[in-house]
């Protein structure tokens, strides 16, 4: 008989302990509640792909900066189907406009397990041809299941951020990528651009759940139109958003927030002036200069609009507007449109 | 005072920069302070001379990474030794020089008002 070494006695020995284990009666139970849990998802899952889906026609003009409240209200409802264990087949067929931050918002709810729940999404694409270039040539149909497989723009870029908060090497690529449509050859500093899209990125994590750290969720969609010298830009970040997530001051003021009864404009302008508190601690005295930076740069004659929408608030950051929605958009949006002048 | 150390960021660093935090992401103000100016900007301290800061190449500077790198070691070291050791060139857009200037001055933002 061979004669074994230290090494192997080792491996024998972690071997036998570990067989010892799998014959306990913990071991087995264990293992037998996790089966039952996968099956039961199974059934779960197989019971709810026999619902029948539920079709919601979508606003006709489908654009989320255009028609903003009914398109959040039709993701609202869309999202209290799904929540409520139904189907939903999101009807687009029939857009008389659509625009690159409502395919952003849909990709990125379909993609959300708070939006999603159990239930299933299914849908369809605009039959108008210009809109349906547009809808599938964004690189939709890559970020969900799909039969059909579409030609992606290759000069545009949807991307999903999942692991990193902050990533550069995307921000400089959606940089170049709308320079060259809107400025071809011509060099153009468009720093104030990339400090845009990372202070985006940075923010990401102060104003989604802090008990999520280390995953992000963020969605950034950079749409050359075709008909036009115009790149529009999407970032969206599915966290609490902006406003949810701002610490207020002073103990009636931080009830009425947490009551739900501290109306979220009142806090518009200390927002974009950097002065509220941010929830993470470190470093607090020389914070806070993200969103100002952002408000100061999207003044710039490159961007042709700026917009913020994040929970029931939008802003235009050209003209200092605000609005206070009826219906509420679970995260932060920044939408800007880049224009050679 | 004699240039005695030079720092070329779109060389030495990179092109594309990060946030405030290695946790945020590569190119950090924090990686950037921690890898290379600190080192560079106490060597010139030592030897009483400059330490020369190229800004030009990159293609932004968001001010996370300025506040992180540029308006921490302000705070760790006074704004005023940091202005007699370090010279800039941004020759490609005079208002990065402005920021990085204005983080150094004042890198604490300005009082809190109470909302």
């Amino acid at each position: 008989m061979r004669k074994l070494d230290e090494t192997q006695k080792r491996y024998q020995r972690i071997r036998a302990k570990h067989q010892e284990k799998r014959r306990s009666a913990k071991w087995k139970g264990r293992k037998k509640r996790q089966r039952f849990i996968v099956e039961t998802k199974k059934i779960k899952k197989r019971k709810q792909a026999k619902k029948k889906s539920i079709p919601l026609s979508s606003p006709t003009n489908f654009s989320l900066i255009q028609n903003t409240d009914e398109v959040l209200g039709y993701f609202e409802l869309a999202k209290k189907h799904l929540n409520n264990d139904e189907n939903v087949t999101l009807d687009i067929s029939d857009v008389e406009n659509l625009s690159p931050e409502s395919v952003t918002l849909m990709v990125a709810s379909i993609n959300n397990e708070q939006f999603i729940k159990n239930g299933i999404v299914t849908g369809n694409a605009p039959s108008k041809s210009k809109l349906n270039k547009l809808f599938t040539e964004s690189g939709f149909y890559e970020h969900v299941s799909a039969n059909r497989k579409f030609k992606k723009d290759a000069n545009g870029l949807l991307h999903k951020e999942t692991h990193q908060k902050v990533e550069p090497n995307v921000a400089k690529l959606a940089l170049l990528r709308g320079s060259k449509h809107v400025f071809a050859t011509k060099k153009v500093d468009l720093g104030i651009m990339y400090e845009i899209l990372i202070e985006c990125m940075s923010n990401t994590n102060s104003h989604a759940d802090l008990k999520r750290e280390g995953t992000y969720y963020w969605w950034l969609y950079v749409y050359n139109d075709p008909e036009t010298n115009i790149t529009i830009y999407t970032f969206l970040d599915l966290g609490i958003g902006i406003f949810k997530s701002a610490t207020v001051q002073g103990f009636i003021n931080k009830t009425r927030k947490s009551l739900g009864m501290y109306p979220h404009i009142n806090i518009v302008d200390d927002l974009l002036a950097g002065n509220i508190k941010s929830r993470v601690k470190k470093d607090g005295d020389i914070r806070g200069k993200g969103i100002p930076q952002i408000v100061a740069n999207a003044k710039s004659d490159y961007f042709r609009s700026f917009y913020i929408i994040a929970n029931d608030i939008k802003i235009n950051l050209k003209t200092g507007e605000r609005q206070q929605l009826q219906h509420s958009l679970n995260g932060t949006m920044l939408y800007w449109e880049l224009e050679a002048k | 005072m004699e240039i005695v150390e030079k720092i070329v960021i779109a060389k030495d660093f990179t092109d594309a920069l990060g946030a405030r935090y290695r946790t945020d992401g590569p190119w950090s103000g924090e990686q950037f302070l921690e890898d290379i100016l600190q080192n560079k900007f106490d060597k010139a301290v030592q030897t009483g001379g400059i330490l020369f800061i190229d800004l030009d190449g990159v293609f932004g500077y968001p001010s996370s990474f300025v506040s992180g790198s540029f308006g921490k070691l302000s705070l760790d070291k006074g704004a005023d030794l940091l202005l007699k050791h370090i010279q800039f060139k941004s020759d490609d857009s005079p208002v990065r020089l402005y920021e990085v200037m204005f983080e150094i001055k004042n890198p604490k933002k300005k009082e809190k008002p109470v909302v």
